[in-house]
């Protein structure tokens, strides 16, 4: 049974009076009860809205979410101690952070949105915005539990609070997905969240006028309040144009095309005879130095099939559905056919059809001895692929492992899948990210490799617009690096380049790691670790 | 005046009821538009039912068999594995439902395969040699050639990520919420993980382990023992593990493993799920075994092993007594299909049904002991989708457990098939732990599919925020007596291990003979039986 409300003061509270000089009459306890509700509410919605952002933007790159949550909390941790260092006036704080909490909650999600655009320092944005939201939700209740003080026993309070604290956590972690995200979508919904939150400031101005000691405070604190209630307004019906503003912003350079597919957004930029392709706002290729990535890609391979004695007929591409690797592929007289299995059909057409892109593979998907299929690469594998005959050289494209969905396409299971389509004699090579940025993760990718039963040689290229990056080697007999180039009309690879891509220098070179399983997917914890440490 | 339209009302009771108190604020009732659905029965209730009946026909036929095995679960599958691979060529398994398989069973629509029952098997280890050689049979494991340690196939082994936990409108990784844990919270996780580990290696004074798979060969050590007269929750009590979110985590596992709550659990039992599956302290515990269709590619397995030919579905037992001088049993069977009633006169037979039914069944034995365990009715749904819902936080893997419900969440069907994309199924599993077996199993039986979807459809849709618009159908599936329950002083009286002993040519085998529903133990009792059969008799 809940006791009923104590009102004599209890010991501590005449030590330390809320307000000097006061002694009114007790607070409407129920009307603030209902604001610590409110305020619970809104609180855990904020973390929720972060959470949800990051996980947006951020793709479900597993770390980076963890650690926005885990930001959030300690900054309500640090809040609550915060608390301790406001000494009186707590009333007049109180409002004071109610509507810096209305304010930093409820433009939140339409500012980190914006500041998206500026990719270089998005997470420190991100996490500074997180830090303070999560300080200020921190602050509230402790003050507001200071001002009640006076109206309830201290177990009773505690109890009280804690209970409708609760309340409020368990309404707002049923709404939001409900109601708040379908209904309002995040920016909108953070806004409405904000407003409710400056109302409990607007309101409170009213609900604590007793126990105040100079009223005129409190009307400066109103209009205060008032005035960010109709910013929050404002912003209500100005979000689509805000959300609309914000991709332009998202990319250095002007957007030329723009689209979304089931499985990513496309997006290519350009300055002057320059143009970029990202994929869900990860640089893919840039113009301007792409040839030194797909050199590297394809030639080292290929003459180590040929070096094993393979006639370097059919090669087969995963991921790559720019159709880069494709060109460089086709320089090889020998070659009669090439498979390019990509998940994407938006990508593959664009590939073919959209002239920027087209002109710079060389129309290369228009050969006729080229042929395209959408699939994901490991359903293909491992159903039916083997009706395609075996190939002498495969080139493995994708993206890098962020997530589980790409992590897969580096596991043992997909490398051994890989080896029923590889001629006796055939090699293939694997994009494995920057040994330089990831180191762990790139050296994982080789004792992978290795670990599926494959012969590996690792290397690496410069591409300034990428940095360092690493590639794979493997075949099933043991081989030397590649020393033969034959006469292609390259830009970047000579024979003495290419020798001296299989050294590497002491801040890449090898590292111990586990391998990486579809029952561990290690490798995807590895990436993310590694690259929130440089972005 | 204006009432309230009794349909919403008792549809929000029913809410109440399944999901628990926090719903009743729930204001605007979930409806289900667009869905189709059904109940599902593997077999028929209806006829189940007859085998309570005594019945005074008389069969038309009788026939006589070798050796004849009663219920084609998991139990009664791996006895006719065992005995098809000694080279028993003679026998017949008769089975109630359309299939075998029990409540190991599964299903298949659109393709996409998914379990109704048993999802997993933990990857065994030596201590279960019989097992092992069945899943080398079928290479899902192989031993390497230097070290002679088992290796697990890639492909089987449960893909990562394995469990996320919805807390507070966000999915987490794992089990066990970190985040915004206390310090204290999480002193309190690594003790209880180190008294797990303790008792991982715990030894009793006959030197074998306290805690360990199958159960049978557990210590006998009454010091031991003695942790089945606690409960669960009085055995965290007793060591001061008040943390909340331990106290949910072994909640959770409890109704997991069991259908019970903590406060009903033997701590022995409970103990178990956490330390039975590790070889030693400081190892991993053993990894999880999964297929789209569950534990139902296991059944498949074994069928195809036996031979189909020898499985007879649709046969409901109604009777088993001695024969002659007692040294043989005559079987008096339901085929369902024809209605014909026939009795069978066998050399051997192994009763691979639940324990409960030994009371309706059994006649005119010596020495028969009535072991009638209490079960947890279990309430399961398929729900299939276009395509995959959105997540906050941790993205989809393959156990998706809910902080604070009463259902366990769902588990992706599709898991193994590494799609992220298309249609999937996600099948839902609700123990009903919260009241006695019986007023619990009335409950469930009066549930109707809309009631019952409603549910699922609404607990889903509260932390996924687009599930309505992927959901397209909800199967229910109710198992009456879905497992047994490991209650506090259950498992040592000495009746359990009395039923397990053979009544003259009637030889047992369930996994309720263990006091715990888990494949490993009804693979046991199923091998164990058909090794009695095989020392008893020359066929
Ligand atoms: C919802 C649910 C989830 C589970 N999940 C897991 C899991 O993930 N992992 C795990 O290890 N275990 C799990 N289990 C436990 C599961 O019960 C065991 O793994 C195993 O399948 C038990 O097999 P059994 O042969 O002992 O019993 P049963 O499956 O009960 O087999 C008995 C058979 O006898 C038949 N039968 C009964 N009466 C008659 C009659 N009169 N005539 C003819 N036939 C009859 C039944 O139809 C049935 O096929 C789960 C159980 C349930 C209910």
């Amino acid at each position: 049974m809940t006791e009923a409300p104590v009102h004599t003061p209890p010991l501590e509270a005449t030590a330390e009076r809320l307000e000097p000089g006061d002694s009114g009459p007790p607070l409407n306890a129920a009307a603030v009860l209902a604001a610590v509700f409110l305020i619970a509410t809104c609180g855990l919605i904020y973390e929720l809205i972060a959470g949800t952002l990051a996980s947006y933007v951020l793709g479900d790159s597993v770390t980076q979410f963890s650690t926005v949550i885990g930001v959030y909390l300690s900054a309500m941790g640090l809040g609550a101690w915060l608390s301790k260092f406001i000494g009186s006036g707590v009333v007049v704080r109180f409002v004071e952070i109610e509507s810096a909490v209305a304010l930093v909650g409820g433009t939140s999600a339409a500012f980190l949105f914006l500041a998206y655009s500026h990719l270089s320092f998005f997470h420190p944005l991100l996490y500074g915005t997180v830090l303070l939201i999560g300080t200020l939700v921190g602050l509230e209740i402790p003050l507001l539990m200071r001002i009640l003080k006076d109206t309830y026993e201290l177990k009773d309070l505690i109890a009280r609070v804690l209970t409708v604290d609760y309340l409020g956590a368990l309404v707002a972690s049923l709404a939001f997905p409900m109601f708040l995200v379908p209904k309002l979508g995040l920016v909108r919904g953070a806004l409405a969240v904000g407003i409710l939150n400056a109302l409990v400031a607007i309101w409170s101005t009213y609900l604590f006028a007793r126990i105040v000691h100079r009223p005129a405070r409190l009307v400066l604190l109103r209009v205060e309040a008032f005035f960010v209630l109709i910013l929050l307004l404002v912003g209500m019906v100005f979000a689509d144009e805000l959300t609309a503003l914000s991709e332009d912003e998202m990319y250095p350079d002007p957007i030329v095309f723009a689209e979304t597919s089931p499985y990513q957004r496309i997006v290519f930029t350009r300055s002057g005879s320059q143009f970029q392709l990202f994929l869900s706002s990860h640089l893919q290729f840039a113009s301007g130095d792409e040839h030194r990535y797909h050199e590297a890609l394809v030639h080292p391979g290929a003459s180590v099939a040929a070096g094993l004695g393979a006639p370097l007929e059919r090669v087969l591409v995963l991921g790559g559905g720019d159709g880069l690797a494709v060109r460089e592929i086709l320089k090889h007289d020998s070659v009669r056919k090439v498979l390019l299995v990509d998940l994407d059909p938006v990508m593959t057409t664009l590939a073919r059809d959209f002239p920027l892109l087209a002109e710079l593979n060389q129309r290369s998907l228009h050969d006729p001895r080229v042929r395209v299929t959408n699939a994901d690469a490991m359903t293909w594998l491992a159903s039916g692929a083997e009706a395609e005959g075996r190939f002498d050289l495969i080139i493995i494209d994708f993206p890098d492992p962020n997530s589980f969905s790409l992590g897969k396409l580096y596991t043992t299971r997909f490398y051994r899948l890989v080896q029923r389509v590889l001629a006796e004699n055939g090699a293939l090579v694997v994009q494995a990210t920057s040994p330089l940025i990831a180191r762990r993760s790139y050296w994982c990718v080789v004792r992978t490799i290795s670990a599926s039963g494959l012969h590996v040689q690792p290397y690496h290229a410069n591409v300034p617009s990428f940095g360092e990056w690493g590639f794979v080697l493997a075949a099933r007999r043991p081989f030397d690096p590649p020393s033969e180039l034959p006469d292609l009309e390259l830009r970047f690879l000579t024979e003495r380049t290419m020798a001296s891509l299989f050294d590497f220098p002491r801040d890449m070179s090898e590292v111990e790691t586990e391998v990486n399983r579809l029952n561990n997917q290690i490798l995807v914890q590895y990436y993310g670790a590694e690259w929130s440490r440089w972005y | 005046m204006v009432l309230k339209p009794a349909l919403s009302f008792t549809r929000r009771d029913v809410l109440v009821g399944l999901l628990g108190a926090s719903w009743a604020g729930c204001r605007r009732l979930p409806s289900s538009p667009e869905l189709s659905g059904e109940l599902v029965e593997t077999t028929s209730a209806a006829l189940a039912h007859r085998m309570r009946e005594r019945t005074t026909l008389v069969p038309t036929r009788t026939e006589e068999v070798p050796v004849v095995i009663l219920g084609g679960g998991i139990a009664g599958l791996a006895a006719a594995w065992w005995l098809q691979k000694s080279g028993i060529e003679r026998f017949e398994l008769l089975e109630l439902g359309r299939a075998p398989g029990g409540t190991s069973a599964s299903g298949v629509r659109d393709g996409l395969e998914f379990p109704w029952g048993a999802h997993y098997l933990p990857s065994p280890g030596d201590s279960q040699p019989e097992l092992v050689q069945f899943l080398e049979q079928f290479g899902t494991v192989s031993r390497r050639e230097a070290s002679g340690a088992l290796e697990y196939s890639e492909t089987e082994l449960c893909a990562a990520p394995k469990e996320r936990v919805y807390f507070r409108g966000i999915w987490f990784e794992g089990l066990y919420p970190r985040a915004g844990a206390s310090p204290a919270e999480l002193e309190q996780l690594g003790r209880f993980e180190r008294e797990v580990d303790t008792l991982i290696g715990v030894r009793g004074g006959d030197g074998r382990r306290a805690l360990a798979l199958p159960i049978a060969e557990c210590s006998d050590d009454p010091k031991l023992r003695a942790l089945d007269e606690l409960s669960m929750a009085e055995w965290l009590d007793r060591l001061d593990f008040d943390s909340p979110r331990l106290r949910w985590l072994v909640d959770y596992a409890c109704r997991d493993d069991f259908g019970l709550r903590p406060s009903e659990t033997s701590a022995w039992a409970g103990l178990h799920y956490f330390a039975a599956r590790t070889d030693a302290p400081d190892e991993d515990s053993a990894e999880f075994l999964t297929w789209p269709a569950g534990n139902g590619e296991l059944v498949r397995r074994l069928v195809k092993a036996v031979g189909a030919s020898r499985m007879h579905c649709e046969q409901l037992v109604l009777g088993v007594e001695p024969e002659g001088d007692g040294r043989r049993a005559r079987v008096l069977v339901l085929d369902a299909k024809s209605n014909e009633l026939r009795a069978l006169i066998a050399e051997r037979v192994i009763y691979a049904l639940p324990s409960f039914t030994r009371r309706y069944l059994l006649s005119g034995f010596e020495n028969s002991v009535d072991y009638h365990p209490p079960y947890a009715p279990w309430l399961v749904a398929n729900v299939h989708l276009k395509d995959r819902p959105r997540s906050v936080g941790f993205p989809t893997a393959w156990d998706n457990v809910i902080y604070g419900s009463n259902s366990l969440g769902y588990v992706v069907a599709t898991h193994q098939l590494h799609r992220e994309r298309g249609p999937t199924v996600w099948t839902y599993y609700l123990p009903m732990a919260d009241r006695s077996a019986a007023s619990a199993r009335a409950q469930l039986e009066s549930l109707s599919w809309a009631d019952a979807s409603s549910a699922v459809v609404a607990e889903l849709a509260s932390c996924h925020p687009d599930f309505r618009e992927h959901a397209r159908r909800v199967d229910v599936l109710k198992w009456g007596h879905g497992m047994v329950r490991p209650e506090v002083g259950t498992l040592f009286g000495g009746t359990r291990q009395a039923a397990a002993r053979p009544l003259g040519p009637v030889h047992f085998a369930h996994s309720d003979l263990s006091g715990m529903a888990l494949f490993e133990e009804a693979f046991f009792h199923g091998t164990r039986a058909a090794k009695e059969v095989l020392g008893g008799v020359r066929l």
